[in-house]
């Protein structure tokens, strides 16, 4: 049997002619991406998730994951009854520390503990980008033409943009203008647009996917595809620094959960990624 | 334009002292391997230096002062 790990705690199995049970995967054991952040555990081999400043006297420490989750028991604990940050979220990706992003201004770090309450959107632990709140890499990444890139996130704040993660000009946000909730997804410019079209007027959480080939890039919300654009030019791709909670466009005021970038089109893969990520958030 | 709470200054030297006041008050650095460099940093508004206010900056710097600062385009 081959387990295919779901989160919270549920798996799936697969025959595949052995008699042994195999240790469960997790997502990104079947699916490795360049960067990955998030509030679980993703990857076998990630034994930290982020680290925490707290208010009280601004110590930092570092919190890993018990089973799939975020270690909350040790988070609260180090934090007691003040405000907890997020200093550093740390790439559970292939690139490893080199992706790791990081925010060196205490007041520009988001949130995940409030007055000695864990932040939760949707039920879960999110970490909350309260006010021009960023965390960025210090490395750059390579762009290409194929790419993936998934992100769990809400925004709460009407009338403005949001990015959720950005590479240079490349960026995923939520978009509250006129008070409607539309996803994007894009290149700017002359460069590929996949854009949300949905237009939904609620801060809920939300799935956000781009998949990019050598001929369009596709945008999908909550699994739904919405466009694929395949008119743009073959814009440069310079390397450039990830950046999460903000971006041209504007700053992201809302959860994030999980940003997952692959240097890879993953559509063929988009249905079990799906998948694993709402039996984990429970979004749609 | 949108309104904020600031602590403004005239010259650059004026908001580096301040956050060298926040930062020693609060501790920051709590050590070299803190990823916490600064508190705060300061920015500017043509030719006046101004601190976003909050809680912690306002226990150094005492009561902030409304800002008039330029939304940024939505796109």
């Amino acid at each position: 049997m081959q387990y295919f790990n779901l989160g919270g705690g549920n798996s799936i199995r697969f025959a595949t002619g052995t008699s042994a049970p195999m240790p469960a995967p997790y997502l990104l054991d079947s699916y490795p991406a360049t960067a990955a952040f998030s509030v679980r555990k993703l990857s076998s081999t990630a034994t930290l998730c982020m680290r925490v400043r707290r208010s009280s006297d601004n110590a930092e420490q570092d919190i890993g994951f018990v089973g799939d989750n975020l270690d909350t028991a040790s988070l609260l604990s180090f934090v007691g009854a003040a405000n907890g940050f997020v200093t550093k979220w740390y790439n559970q990706g292939t690139g490893g520390i080199t992706y790791d992003t990081s925010q060196t201004t205490a007041s520009n770090q988001p949130r995940i503990v409030n007055s000695g309450n864990l932040e939760t959107d949707n039920g879960k632990v999110a970490v909350n980008f309260v006010s021009a709140d960023t965390l960025s890499s210090s490395n750059s990444i390579t762009q290409t033409l194929q790419y993936s890139t998934i992100c769990v996130a809400s925004r709460y704040v009407a009338n403005s943009i949001g990015v959720v993660m950005s590479i240079g000009s490349y960026r995923n946000y939520l978009d509250r203008t006129a008070n409607k909730l539309i996803s994007r997804l894009e290149r700017v410019g002359t460069y590929w647009d996949a854009a949300m079209l949905s237009q939904v007027d609620s801060s809920l959480q939300r799935l956000n996917e781009t998949y990019s080939n050598n001929s369009g890039a596709t945008g999908y919300y909550n699994s739904v595809v919405q466009l694929t654009d395949t008119t743009g030019a073959n814009p440069p791709y310079p390397n450039e620094i990830i950046t999460i909670g903000t971006g041209l466009g504007g700053i992201h005021t809302g959860y994030i959960s999980e940003i997952i970038h692959f240097l890879s089109d993953e559509s063929a893969n988009r249905l079990a990624i799906e998948l694993n990520i709402n039996t984990y958030y429970g979004i749609y | 334009m949108a309104s904020i709470k600031a602590h403004t200054f005239t010259i650059e030297l004026e908001a580096v002292n301040a956050i060298d006041l926040i930062n020693q008050g609060e501790g920051i650095p709590v050590s070299n391997d803190a990823v916490t460099r600064t508190y705060t940093n300061w920015q500017q508004l043509e030719d006046i230096y101004y601190i976003l206010a909050d809680e912690v900056t306002e226990k150094y710097l005492g009561k902030p002062t409304d800002l008039e600062i330029p939304e940024p385009p939505i796109e």
